[in-house]
C-alpha cells in the first residue's frame, strides 16, 4: 500500500513538473527554434491536431513494427516459447499424472479396505460359526461324557453290586460252612460230655463270638 | 505557471508520436514510437529468456522442486500463457493450438508491453532532461522515446497486416486454394454469390482493419482522457483560483482512477487483438456452423 501511494505521489509530481517541457512542446511558435517537423500533427501550428499521422510520418514506424515484431517472433519462437510450452506441458502432465496416480491409489486403498472388511466379516462369520460348532460339539461331548460316565457309573455300580453280592454270597457260604463246622465242632463237644443249660448257653455264646471273629 | 501552460496546451500533444530524425523530404526516419518498440522488443527477448528458463522443468537433481516455477514474475507470465493457451485458444483451434501459440503469445505480449510502456511517462522524463540539456529538441517537437507505439494507426495497421496474413495463410493451408475460395461463397446458393463473394472479400480486409482501428482508438482515447484530466487538474487552480481547487482535486483523483482503467485496457486490448485473431483463424477451417457456434460459446462470445 505504501509503495502504491508512493508511486501515485511520484506520478502526480512528475505530471506536475512535466508541463514545463510539455507546454513548450505544444507551443513551438513561442520559442526561437525553427520547427523542422513542419506539419507536426499535434502542435499549435497544426490547428486540426489530428491523432492520425500522415504517411510520411507513420510508414517507417509501421515498417519498424513489422521488422521488430518478426525479429522478436523469431527469437521467442526458437528460444523462449519452446521452454514455456514444454514447462506448461510437463507440469500439466505431472499434475494430471499425479492426480491419476492419487486416484488409482485411492481406488486401490478403497478396494483393499473393501477386501479387508469383507475378509473381516468372513472371519467374524467363520469365528461365529466355529464358536457355534464348538458349543454344539461341547454340548454333544458333554452329553457323551455324561452318558459315558453314567454308563460307567452304572457299570461300576452293577459290578460293585455283583461283587457285593458275590462277597455276600461267599460270606454267607463261608458262614454256612463255618456254621456247619461249628455245628460239627459243637456237636463233637456235645458228644464228648453232657451239656447243661449253662453249657449250651456258653457254647452258643462262644460260637457266636467265634462267628463274629471269622466274619471280622 | 507550468500548470497553466499545461492547461493551455493541446492534450493530443501528450499522446501522439514524436519525430526524432526527419529526412529532408519530411519522412520521419526515427520517432519515439520506434524507440518504444525497440525497448519492447528488448524487454520481450530478455524477460522472455528469463521467464522461459524459470518456467521450464528443472534438472532431475532438484527433486520435487524441479516442477516449481522459480520466480513470482515468471509464475505470473506462466499463468497468463496457460490461460491464453488452454482457456482461449485451444477451445477454438483444437489440435492446431500448439502450431499457432508462438505467434499468438508473441502478438499478445508485443502489444501488451507497448500498451504498458505508453503508461510510463517516458516522454515527460525525457523532456525534463532534454529541457536542461537540449532545449532545441523540445522546441522542434522532437522526442527520442515516449508516447504509446500502439496509439499509431500505422503501427497497429502493421500488426494487423501481420495478423491478417497469418489468418489467411492459415486458412489457405487448412482449406487448400479451392476450399479457401469456396469459403468466400459462405455456403450460399449460387444466385447469392454476386452479393456474398464481394462481401466476403471485403470482410477479409475489414477484419484486420477493424483490429487496427480498435487498438488505435482505444489507446488514443484513453491517453487523451488522461491528458485532458491532467489539464483540468493543472488548470483548475491556476485559472479559477480557490473555486478551481475542487476541480483540481477531483481531476487528480480521476486521473489516478483512469490510470488504473488504462492499465486494465492495456491488458484487455492486447487480449482482444490476440483473441480476435484466433477467432478469425478458427473461422477459416473445416467445420460447420454448428461446431463454430459451439466453439465460440465455449469461450463465451456467442
Amino acid at each position: 500500500m505504501k509503495r502504491l501511494t508512493l508511486m501515485i505521489v511520484l506520478a502526480l509530481a512528475l505530471f506536475a513538473l512535466s508541463p514545463m517541457t510539455s507546454a513548450s512542446l505544444a507551443a513551438p511558435d513561442t520559442t526561437t527554434a525553427t520547427d523542422s517537423s513542419g506539419d507536426y500533427p499535434g502542435g499549435k501550428s497544426d490547428k486540426k491536431s489530428s491523432v492520425i499521422e500522415k504517411p510520411k510520418q507513420g510508414i517507417l514506424p509501421g515498417l519498424t513494427a513489422i521488422v521488430l515484431f518478426l525479429i522478436v517472433f523469431g527469437i521467442l519462437k526458437v528460444k523462449v516459447w519452446p521452454m514455456v510450452s514444454s514447462g506448461l506441458d510437463e507440469r500439466n502432465e505431472k499434475i494430471v499424472g499425479e492426480i491419476a496416480a492419487a486416484e488409482d491409489a485411492r481406488k486401490q486403498a478403497k478396494d483393499a479396505l473393501n477386501e479387508y472388511e469383507k475378509n473381516l466379516a468372513d472371519a467374524r462369520a467363520q469365528a461365529q460359526q466355529m464358536l457355534e460348532d464348538t458349543k454344539a460339539t461341547q454340548i454333544e461331548l458333554a452329553a457323551q461324557l455324561k452318558s459315558r460316565a453314567e454308563a460307567e457309573l452304572n457299570e461300576m455300580r452293577e459290578k460293585a453290586k455283583a461283587e457285593i453280592n458275590a462277597a455276600k454270597k461267599q460270606a454267607i457260604d463261608e458262614l454256612y460252612s463255618e456254621s456247619v463246622n461249628l455245628a460239627t465242632v459243637m456237636a463233637g463237644k456235645i458228644l464228648q460230655r453232657e451239656v447243661s443249660v449253662q453249657d449250651e448257653q456258653r457254647l452258643m455264646e462262644e460260637s457266636l463270638a467265634e462267628l463274629k471273629t471269622v466274619n471280622s | 505557471m507550468s500548470s497553466f501552460t499545461l492547461a493551455a496546451s493541446n492534450p493530443v500533444d501528450h499522446v501522439i508520436n514524436h519525430p526524432f530524425i526527419i529526412s529532408e523530404s519530411g519522412w520521419w526516419l526515427w520517432s519515439s514510437a520506434q524507440t518504444n518498440m525497440v525497448i519492447t522488443a528488448l524487454i520481450l527477448v530478455f524477460a522472455g529468456l528469463f521467464v522461459g528458463k524459470a518456467i521450464r522443468t528443472g534438472e532431475e537433481s532438484q527433486g520435487h522442486l524441479r516442477w516449481i516455477t522459480r520466480s513470482r514474475f515468471a509464475h505470473t507470465v506462466e499463468v497468463i500463457c496457460g490461460y491464453l493457451r488452454e482457456q482461449t485458444v485451444r477451445p477454438l483451434l483444437h489440435d492446431r493450438t500448439d502450431r499457432f501459440m508462438p505467434f499468438l503469445w508473441t502478438i499478445f505480449f508485443f502489444i501488451l508491453i507497448n500498451n504498458l510502456l505508453g503508461l510510463v511517462p517516458l516522454l515527460d522524463f525525457q523532456n525534463l532532461v532534454a529541457g536542461q540539456l537540449a532545449p532545441e529538441m523540445i522546441a522542434q517537437h522532437k522526442a527520442f522515446v515516449g508516447g504509446t507505439a500502439t496509439q499509431s494507426i500505422y503501427v497497429t495497421g502493421a500488426l494487423s497486416l501481420i495478423a491478417g496474413l497469418m489468418i489467411n495463410w492459415s486458412g489457405l493451408r487448412e482449406l487448400g486454394v479451392a476450399g479457401y475460395l469456396k469459403h468466400l461463397t459462405a455456403g450460399a446458393p449460387i444466385f447469392v454469390w454476386p452479393i456474398i463473394i464481394p462481401i466476403e472479400i471485403l470482410g477479409t480486409f475489414i477484419k484486420p482493419v477493424a483490429l487496427a482501428i480498435r487498438l488505435f482508438a482505444n489507446m488514443t482515447a484513453g491517453h487523451i482522457l488522461v491528458a485532458v484530466l491532467l489539464g483540468f487538474a493543472a488548470g483548475g487552480f491556476e485559472k479559477l483560483g480557490f473555486i478551481g481547487l475542487p476541480v483540481g482535486i477531483i481531476s487528480s483523483a480521476a486521473v489516478v482512477a483512469i490510470y488504473f482503467l488504462e492499465l486494465f485496457v492495456a491488458f484487455l486490448q492486447a487480449f482482444v487483438f490476440m483473441f480476435l485473431t484466433t477467432v478469425f483463424i478458427s473461422l477459416l477451417a473445416h467445420h460447420d456452423d454448428h461446431e463454430t457456434a459451439h466453439d465460440l460459446a465455449e469461450v463465451g462470445i456467442a
